[in-house]
Parts: C-alpha cells; structure tokens; sequence
C-alpha cells in the first residue's frame, strides 16, 4: 500500500497543471541549457505513447486531443531536439510569417495538448479500479510514514518537495494564466524572446474547451495571487499576436509554481529510521515540462521499483538447507 | 450622370459579396439586394465553409486557380484582422487523405492554401485505411456570421436589403437598370436554366471542441470540419435529389463513417442535422445576357452554379461579376446613338 501525497494538492494542482500549457501540450519550447539524453528519451516516450492513445474512442475523455500550430522567433534559430518526436515538422513559410508581423522565423508542427485536470481524473479512476486507495492527508516527514510500516515511498510531491527534505535545486517557477473562451482558435501559438527567457514570452494554447493565455515565468516566487501587471502583461502579449482575442471571454484566471530544478530529480535513496531502511524513490522538478515527460519517468519510476523488489527478495530467500 | 439602378437577386454568399463589391468598384450606382431567403436559411448557411476547392470540369484550370486565389486572400487579410471573429473566418489544419494514391499528387490549389506538403509515414498511421495524404492550413468562412458580415457592408455603402420572391425577372423592369442574377437553383425557373440541378448534401452540426483539425477523405463523401462552434460532419452528395428534410439513417451512416476516421467523435453531444442542395452545374455560369421582350431590354448579368465550390469561389468570381456589371454600367452610360428614322 504506497500513501500518496498528491491528494492533498489534488486542488491546487488541478489548476497549476493548467498553468503549464508548454508541457500540457507535450513538446517543450527549446531550454537554454541543452537537455540530457534522458530527458528526450523520457519525452519520445511519452509522446509516443500518447499518440498510440489516439485513436482510441477515450482520448478526449483523458484530456487527450492532436493540436497543431506555431512557434515564433525573432530570427532564425537551429531545430529543436523534439522536431522528430512531434509529427509533421517544418518551418513556417513566408506567407504563414506575414500572420505575425512581430517575428519573422518559425516552425510548424503537430504535437498533443494533455489536459491535466482531466488526466489527472482518468488516472484517480483508473487506479482506483486497480485497488489503489488515496489517502488525503499532509505528511510532515518521510519518518511518519516510514513508521507506518511502508516499505517504499515514492516522492511526487513537486515543488513542495522540500518540505520533505531540503533541496537547495529545487525552486518555484511561478506563471499566471489567463483562460478564455475563444473556440474558433485552432492552433497553439508559441513565441520565444531569448532574451527574456523561457516562458516569458507570449504563448496561446486552445485546450479541449478553453483557450490558455500566458507568459509568465518568476523564478523563486511564491505567490499564490493572481496580479494585476502579470495579467496585462499576458493579456497584451496575446492580443497582439492574436487580435479575435479582443472578443473572447475571460473564464478564470489562475496562479501556479512549476517545479524548477537544474535537472529532474529521478534516483532511489535509502533513509534509515530507527532500525528499518525505507526505500525512497524521488519524481519531481519537472519545471514547465512535466507532461510532456511525465510518462518516461513514471516507467523510470517502475524500473527502479522493479529493482527495490528484486533486492528485497533476494533478502528473503530462506537459507539453504543443504 | 444618372445613378444607375442594380438589382441583386440572391442573399446568399454569391448575391452578397457581388453588391459588395459592386459597390467597392463600380461607382455611381444603387444597390439593392432582393430574396426570399436571408441568413440562416440560404445554403451558404448549411455549407461548412471549407476552402478546399472542387474542380470544374468545364473551366480552365488557370481560372479555377484564379478564383480560389483571389478567394483566399480576400479571406485571409479578414482572418487576421480584428474582424476574424465577426465575419466567421478561422484557419484550420488538418488532412486530405486517399485511399490509394491519386494520380495528381500536388492538386492546382498546392500554393495557394498554406504550408502544403505530403502527409508523412507517421501522420499516416492515423488513418489505417489510408495509404497518401495532404497536409495544410486553409481557411474555413462560416456562412451564419460571414452573411450578416457582408449584408452590414451593404448596407454601409448605402445599398438596400428587400425580402421579396422574385418569380420572373421582369419584374425587376423598369426599376432596375441591371440584374445581376445569385439565385443558385433559382435559376431553373428565374433564368430557364435546365443545366442546373441540385446535389443534395446532409450534414451533422456536433458539439466536440476537442477536434482541432480537418479530416477529409479524398472521394469527398466523408469529412470532419472543426468550426467556430461546432464541427461538421458529413456527407452525402445525391444528384437531383430535392429533400430539404434530414434522414435519420443517413445521420447515423454519417456519424458512423465519421467516426472511424476520428474515434473521439463518439463523444460528440448536441447533435444537429441539417440539409443543403449544391447548385450544381457543370460550370458556372458568370456571363451577361440582354433580355429582351418588344422593345423592352433588360441587362443580367448571371452569377451562379458553383455546386461544392461556392465559399471556395466566392470572391473570385463576384470580381468577376462585378467586371461583366461594369460592361452593362459603360453600355448604358455610352452616349446613345441617334436615330437617324
């Protein structure tokens, strides 16, 4: 039985998964540092095995849906690490570059938007067929729950992880978004600003009923509130790459933390309390990338735990009788 | 200079962008659009709006080119303005794709529609049945906001709107100076037009918001087209038939159809049904014709039959209407040649 600490923040993660629309639609803008081998099997993984779920007649209950569209860029830029991994890449002709006269550069692609409040639903339910049971429930330490008598712990607890144990890596990457109701909007629109960094420019993505707009990206802030200058901020960013969104609806707006951390924390460790070694496996610091990833390090995850229980039964072996 | 007098028979796309731009080009004139029907119940407002032409077996294709052309731009410039919205113009991606694979694999409209390439192994392992496919970005134009767009420009340019049956053109005579005749399968009776017939077609109006791209299937019988507000599911193409009621099995057969190509249609809800005849004929026919009857004389210019290509042709051929209303306008203007009896 594994206690699962993400009930606690079934509420606000609903949203803050919203919040990540790069990662909602599975395929990364590029990073300023060049991502590790790991991190883009992790992602051909996962979008591979999104894509096989296309098709399938639940797709959209999942949060699931094929979008297509276009990342901007003030000048040209090399190709992305994922061009392979998303479908039909190519980069934008002269005539689609005349739709955005700010930018001059571009790709096109088709990718997958994963929606995390529905996701996140499917998966509750189809754990819960398995016999999982959620518990919701703050832990204050890994201790009160290894002395529970649990036997591996595995540690999602994203950008609170630190509460668990202090990690110096990990930071909020807080982003504020906007959602609207702008259903004649097809295509995700990306734009990138080297200069001001990743996530901070603006970005538009249609979701399976409402439209996300942001631009927000505050490294070690911790604020829950919506404000005022990071709305306008968005809102002008998005009106001036997209005008029909003068017509559209605001329907929420909300404030949320990506988990940034140098590198995804994805490693066993052993804590010992009392007597009993717990078993640890961490999952978190997934920054603005998380569903795009997500499905290569839970099989990560699964692989490590594979091998706790094969250590564990290799202890329990009974001792030869010869 | 007398202001001369034009009649527009027609509120569809066709009658509506012809006073457009018959007021945008042709000065010193009156415009008045006159018809039975006015959106939502033209065909424009059944037709899903997609800018993917059809070919017309009687036109050169150079034309054809033309007018899709000119189409797509007049369209394309509204998609990125702020008016987007308003008119009902939205961009959209997606796939055409084919069974087996057609002999002309880059059709005459590549260059015109956006980002026009060959559908790759691995887009192609959506459609199992499927073994070639095109991918681009077009335009879709919505005829429930795109006519009251263009009626709201009519009426700007100070042209006047009348609800009225015209049963003989004739009766337009001695009020108008010119008619330019959008009547589609009107023309039967309005013009004498035994070449026009209807293609009827039946759709389905669903609620699924989570279909972002067109689907076609190459024949054109089956086809997914994701709109402002709905989607569009279709279709069925039978010549001659009149039926404006929807048939129950084939929405079922549609649906059906649908979904196979895109399995998440399943979930669709609010499902409407709606019946449109193409006015089809083996090309349109854009061209004066003086009637006359005793000493009365009457100039028609006719703008109609575009069958399945009618959002897709619109504007290119109402320029071109407009071009042959310009002749009609210099005829009458002409100083008149005095009788010498």
């Amino acid at each position: 039985m594994l206690y699962s600490r993400t009930l606690l923040f079934i509420h606000s993660t609903y949203n803050s998964l919203h919040l990540l629309p790069p990662a909602s639609h599975s395929a990364p803008p590029p990073t300023p540092s060049p991502l590790t081998t790991t991190s883009l099997n992790w992602n051909q993984q996962t979008f591979n095995y999104l894509l096989s779920l296309i098709g399938s007649p639940n797709a959209a209950n999942m949060g699931l849906a094929p979008v297509s569209g276009y990342n901007l860029f003030r000048e040209a830029v090399p190709d992305p690490y994922w061009k392979d991994i998303v479908l039909g890449f190519r980069k934008l002709t002269l005539r689609e570059l005349d739709m955005f006269p700010d930018y001059s550069y571009g790709w096109f692609n088709t990718s997958l938007i994963l929606e995390g409040r529905k996701y996140l639903q499917w998966l509750t339910e189809r754990l819960t067929e398995r016999g999982v049971k959620f518990f919701l429930r703050k832990v204050e330490s890994f201790e009160e729950v290894a002395r529970e008598g649990v036997d591996v712990i595995i540690n999602c607890t994203g950008v609170w992880a630190g509460a668990l144990q202090p990690d110096p890596l990990l930071q909020p990457g807080r982003g504020q978004i906007i959602k609207v109701d702008a259903p004649w909007l097809k295509h995700f629109i990306i734009t990138h600003d080297p200069e001001r960094g990743i996530y901070k420019s603006p970005y538009i993505i249609p979701g399976l009923q409402a439209t996300t707009l942001g631009g927000i990206f505050q490294l070690g802030s911790w604020s829950e509130t919506n404000n005022i200058p990071d709305h306008n901020t968005i809102w002008e960013g998005c009106c001036g790459l997209e005008p029909t969104l003068k017509d559209a609806k605001i329907i929420g707006e909300w404030s949320g933390f990506r988990p940034v951390r140098p590198q995804v924390r994805l490693e066993r460790e052993q804590l010992r309390f009392g007597s009993s070694n717990t078993e640890v496996i961490h999952n978190y610091g997934h920054g603005g990338f998380g569903l795009t990833i997500h499905w290569g390090c839970a099989q990560e995850v699964a692989k490590l735990f594979g091998k706790i229980l094969e250590e564990r039964n290799l202890l329990r072996i009974p001792p030869s009788h010869l | 200079m007398d202001t001369v007098r034009i009649a527009v028979v027609g509120a569809g796309v066709m009658g509506l962008s012809t006073a457009v731009c018959i007021s945008k080009m042709v000065p010193g004139c009156s415009i008045t659009v006159i018809s039975d029907k006015f959106t939502p119940e033209t065909t424009s407002d059944v037709a899903a709006g997609m800018l993917i032409p059809p070919t017309y077996p009687d036109t050169p294709i150079q034309k054809q080119k033309q007018w899709f052309k000119e189409t797509f731009d007049h369209l394309f410039a509204i998609v990125n303005s702020a008016e987007a919205e308003d008119a009902g113009v939205i961009l959209v991606s997606g796939w055409q794709i084919f069974r087996s694979i057609p002999t002309e694999e880059v059709p005459y409209w590549a260059d015109v529609v956006l980002g026009f390439r060959k559908m790759t192994k691995d887009e192609l392992k959506k459609f199992p049945q499927h073994v070639f496919g095109h991918a681009f970005t077009t335009l879709k134009c919505e005829g429930p906001a795109y006519l009251p767009w263009l009626q709201k420009r009519v009426k700007g340019s100070g042209g006047l709107i009348l609800t009225r049956r015209i049963e003989d053109l004739w009766e337009l005579h001695p009020s108008f100076d010119i008619v330019v005749n959008c009547s589609g399968l009107g023309s039967r009776q309005l013009a004498g037009d035994a070449e026009i017939f209807p293609v009827r077609g039946q759709v389905l109006k669903v609620q699924a918001p989570w279909v972002k791209h067109f689907i076609r299937d190459s024949s054109g019988l089956t086809y997914i087209y994701p709109g402002v507000s709905n989607v569009t599911l279709g279709g069925t193409r039978q010549k001659g038939d009149w039926n404006l009621s929807p048939d129950a099995e084939i929405s079922k057969e549609i649906l059906s159809r649908c979904c196979a190509l895109e399995p998440s249609l399943r979930g669709a809800y609010d499902l409407r049904e709606k019946v449109g005849l193409r006015p089809s004929r083996p090309g349109v026919r854009l061209e004066k014709e003086l009637l006359a009857q005793g000493s009365r004389r009457l100039p028609v210019v006719h703008h109609y039959g575009h069958g399945s290509g009618g959002i897709a042709m619109h504007w290119g051929t109402a320029l071109e209407a407009t071009r042959l209303v310009n002749e009609c306008v210099q005829v009458l203007r002409a100083p008149a040649p005095k009788s010498k009896l």
